[in-house]
C-alpha cells in the first residue's frame, strides 16, 4: 500500500500569510508540510506524507459564501487519503472553519478529515459530533502535544481502528455510546468507587454528570398578533411510512414537512415513532402531540398572525445533548432566516 | 420558545426558559380520557398558554403554566 496522501489546513496566520490584516485571504495552496505541518510530518512520520498545505483567512473562511467550496475544491485536487485541520485551540473563526471543511471533506470527498481544538471552545461544541477532534490546550502552546494527538487520531482512524475512551485517546468525546462487557459488575465498581472516595483517594466516574449550557431567555414577543410561530416536536412524528426514516432513538437528524395546507395530523398520514414511550394515544391522534389543529384554530382567530409552513421534527429519544444541541442550532438558522418570532416546541 | 412537556422539572433543570406543562408523557398534547371536543378544547387552553407565555418576560427556567 502506498503511503497516504494527507492535506493539512491551516489558518492565513499559521499558514505565514500574516495576522488579523490578512484575514480576507481567499484560499490558497502551498507545497508540502510549513508551519504546524513541520511537527505535524515528524508525528506522522513515514506512515503518512503531508503533499500539500491548504489555507484560508479566517474572516473569509467564515464569511464568505462559497468559501468552503473554494477550500473543499483545493483539497480534493490533492486527491488525499487524509485531511488533517489545524489544530485551532480556542480560536472561534479559526475553529468554525476547520470543523466545517473536515466535516464537508468526510462527507463530500469521502476522505479521513481529523481536527484539533480547545473542548471549550464554541466550534468543538458545534462539530464535536460529527468530526473526530483531538481535545488540545486553548494556546499554541500546545501545539506539540496537539499535532501529536491529532497525527496519531488521523493515521488510526484512516486505519479503521478502534479508538478507546476519550480520555484516553485524547479527543473531545463525540456523544456516541460504545457498549462493552465489564468483567466487574456495576454494582461492584460504585461501591468500590464509593470507598476510595470515602478514603479520600483518586477515582474516576463512569457517568460524568452533562454540562449544561444555559441560554438566556429570548425576549418576549411584543406583539402576538403580528407574530408568525413554528411548530417543533421532539416526538418522532414523521409522514406514515417514515420516508426519512428517522430513528426511533439517538436520532441522526432532524427533519420538516410542509405543513401549509393542514388543519390537522391524522393518523392515515403522520405517525410517531419514538421509541421512548407507548405511542398508541399519540398515533390515534397525532394532534396529542404535535397540536396543529389547536395551532390554526388560534391562528383563525387572530391570536397570533401565521403558522410558519414546516413543521420540524426529531426524535428526543436517548439523544446525546451535544447532538441535540446542533439539532437546535441548525433549526435556529432557518427559522431566523424565515423570520419566525417565537416557536412552540413539544416532547413526551 | 414555549416547551411544552410533562417533564417540567427535567425541563428547568436543563434551562428551558419557558415551560409549560403538559398532559401526559403518552399524550402531552391531549388528554384521550374526554370526549373528542372536550379534548380539542383542553388542547386549544393549552396552546395559548404557551402562546401567553412567548409574550412573558423571564429571567431564566420558569414554569409558566
Amino acid at each position: 500500500m502506498s503511503t497516504p496522501r494527507v492535506v493539512h489546513y491551516l489558518n492565513q496566520f499559521f499558514a505565514g500569510v500574516g495576522s488579523e490584516e490578512q484575514a480576507d485571504t481567499p484560499p490558497g495552496r502551498k507545497e508540502g508540510p510549513i508551519g504546524p505541518g513541520l511537527p505535524l510530518q515528524a508525528a506522522l512520520g513515514d506512515r503518512a506524507q503531508v503533499v500539500a498545505t491548504v489555507y484560508c483567512g479566517d474572516n473569509y473562511a467564515v464569511e464568505r459564501e462559497g468559501a468552503v467550496d473554494e477550500i473543499l475544491a483545493l483539497i480534493a485536487r490533492e486527491h488525499p487519503d487524509i485531511l488533517i485541520a489545524g489544530p485551532a485551540f480556542a480560536a472561534g473563526r479559526y475553529g468554525l472553519a476547520c470543523g466545517e471543511v473536515c466535516a464537508r471533506a468526510e462527507a463530500e470527498l469521502g476522505i479521513t478529515a481529523v481536527s484539533g481544538m480547545h473542548a471549550e471552545s464554541t466550534a468543538a461544541d458545534l462539530y464535536r459530533t460529527r468530526v473526530l477532534l483531538a481535545s488540545t490546550r486553548d494556546t499554541a502552546l500546545g501545539m506539540a502535544d496537539a499535532v501529536q494527538t491529532m497525527a496519531r487520531l488521523a493515521l488510526a482512524r484512516y486505519q479503521g481502528e478502534t479508538l478507546g475512551p476519550p480520555a484516553e485517546a485524547g479527543y473531545i468525546p463525540t456523544g456516541e455510546r460504545v457498549y462493552f462487557f465489564h468483567e466487574q459488575p456495576a454494582a461492584e465498581r460504585a461501591v468500590a468507587m464509593l470507598l476510595a472516595k470515602v478514603r479520600g483517594e483518586p477515582y474516576t466516574t463512569e457517568w460524568a454528570v452533562p454540562q449544561y449550557h444555559r441560554v438566556d431567555p429570548a425576549p418576549p414577543i411584543g406583539d402576538l398578533a403580528s407574530a408568525r410561530v413554528a411548530l417543533i416536536t421532539t416526538g418522532g412524528l414523521v409522514p406514515t411510512g417514515n420516508p426519512d426514516r428517522l430513528e426511533a432513538a439517538y436520532a441522526s437528524k432532524w427533519l420538516k414537512y410542509p405543513i401549509s395546507g393542514l388543519d390537522d395530523l391524522v393518523p392515515e398520514h403522520w405517525t410517531s415513532i419514538h421509541g421512548g414511550f407507548n405511542t398508541t394515544n399519540i398515533n390515534e391522534d397525532p394532534d396529542r402531540m404535535a397540536p396543529l389543529d389547536a395551532l390554526r384554530a388560534l391562528e383563525r382567530e387572530g391570536v397570533f398572525r401565521e403558522l410558519h409552513e414546516l413543521m420540524y421534527t426529531t426524535t428526543g429519544n436517548t439523544a446525546a445533548i451535544p447532538t441535540m444541541r446542533r439539532f437546535g442550532q441548525e433549526m435556529v438558522r432557518e427559522l431566523h432566516a424565515a423570520e419566525v418570532d417565537g416557536v412552540i416546541l413539544t416532547s413526551a | 420558545m414555549a416547551y411544552i412537556t410533562t417533564l417540567d422539572a427535567l425541563a428547568r433543570s436543563v434551562g428551558a426558559n419557558r415551560i409549560i406543562r403538559g398532559k401526559a408523557i403518552v399524550n402531552v398534547t391531549g388528554d384521550p380520557t374526554l370526549p373528542p371536543e372536550d379534548e380539542r378544547q383542553y388542547r386549544k387552553k393549552l396552546i395559548r398558554e404557551a402562546l401567553e407565555a412567548l409574550r412573558t418576560p423571564v429571567d431564566g427556567p420558569t414554569i409558566l403554566a
